[in-house]
């Protein structure tokens, strides 16, 4: 017990000396602290100011999302598409192989062939056509330079509408030229 | 705490420049002091000094007038010393445990207690590194064993043992110092 007072009278003896402990630190040190801070302050504001430009941004984001929402909307399916495409590539392409052959046959059938003959059908009259106007274009040609002779001499009235009617199509011009000869 | 020093408190709360500048006048004194007494070389107690000043300023607003500046500038030096002694003393210390052996006194042996603060800081600063930092944190700070083995993160028994191994060791110091002076 007497032991334990002395190391507590010690203890107490030392605290009181270091009570009123006080060194001078050198000057610098002020200097480097107040510099530290404000770099600290500097980074802060930056922080701030960068923080409010994402919020901003987020914000006019934000805006415009909830303005062009059914854009957004039919936008998404698309993008959805691919992603689970490749999953489930080889079971689809597996599945495609053996329904193949059926679809062709249904292809040969005649039900098929009023809309496939139509569109082949469609496309020789345009061949057609196409073939019937190389082939009759110098008849076709004299008989247009007959025929428009006389709507320029003759009704000469007209001409001012005609070509207004024509005014973007520069081609009509010259064949009033060839009416002179 | 007087109205004055709660003003100024207050300001630096706000942030201003010119409220810091003075409470760092009045107190880094005390501030680098407690710092040299941690780490026994100016160099290291600078960066103690300059690390705990920027604690304080940051975490100003946190303190309550209610309680003392003084001992709660105090606490932040002391704890950025032992921040700092554990980032770099951190394997010396279980060496200081080996190697120092205690001595068999006790301070029953001193009659009176009759040292100067100069010499008891230069026999504090004999002590082993992780025996001093218990005895400092203990004696002079006034730490609890519970926050001195959070603080070092070492067992509360260890922490009480290493007290009383400083004690031991300190004694022996001022025993030789004492009979040094008295042959002189």
């Amino acid at each position: 017990m007497q032991k334990k007072m002395k190391n507590e009278e010690f203890d107490h003896y030392i605290q009181s000396q270091f009570a009123d402990e006080a060194i001078t630190p050198p000057q610098q040190i002020e200097g480097a602290i107040f510099a530290a801070m404000a770099k600290n302050s500097r980074r802060k504001k930056l922080g701030v100011i960068g923080t409010g430009i994402l919020v901003l941004g987020a914000l006019a984001y934000g805006v415009n999302g909830t303005m062009n929402t059914t854009r957004v909307v039919t936008e998404t399916p698309p993008v959805a598409v691919p992603v689970a495409a490749p999953v489930a590539m080889p079971v689809t392409l597996e599945v495609l192989d053996q329904e193949e052959q059926p679809i062709q046959k249904q292809e040969v059938h005649d039900d098929v062939l009023p809309a496939a003959a139509a569109a082949a059908a469609s496309a020789s009259i345009v061949l057609e056509d196409s073939d019937a106007v190389e082939n009759a274009r110098p008849d076709n040609l004299e008989a247009v330079a007959s025929r428009s002779v006389q709507p320029v001499v003759s009704n000469s009235q007209e001409l001012p509408a005609i070509l207004h009617e024509t005014d973007s199509e520069v081609w009509v011009m010259p064949a009033t030229v060839r009416v002179k000869e | 705490m007087e109205a004055a020093d709660i003003h100024i408190i207050e300001r630096c709360k706000k942030g201003d420049s010119n409220a810091q500048r003075q409470v760092y006048a009045r107190y880094s004194s005390m501030m680098f002091a407690v710092a040299i007494r941690y780490t026994n070389a100016r160099v290291d107690a600078e960066d103690v000094m300059q690390e705990a000043w920027i604690k304080v300023f940051r975490h100003i607003k946190s303190f309550s007038e209610h309680n003392s500046f003084e001992g709660w500038l105090r606490r932040i030096v002391v704890n950025t010393a032992i921040t700092h002694y554990r980032r770099n003393q951190k394997h010396q210390f279980q060496l200081d445990i080996e190697e120092v052996h205690a001595t068999p006194n006790d301070f029953e042996a001193f009659k009176e207690i009759d040292f100067t603060k100069d010499e008891l800081a230069k026999a504090i600063a004999q002590l082993p590194k992780g025996y001093g930092m218990v005895f400092k944190l203990y004696v002079i700070d006034g730490f609890k064993h519970k926050e001195i083995a959070e603080q070092l993160g070492i067992d509360l028994n260890t922490s009480k043992s290493q007290l009383s191994r400083a004690r031991r060791y300190l004694q022996d110091v001022l025993h030789a110092m004492s009979q040094r002076a008295k042959k002189e």
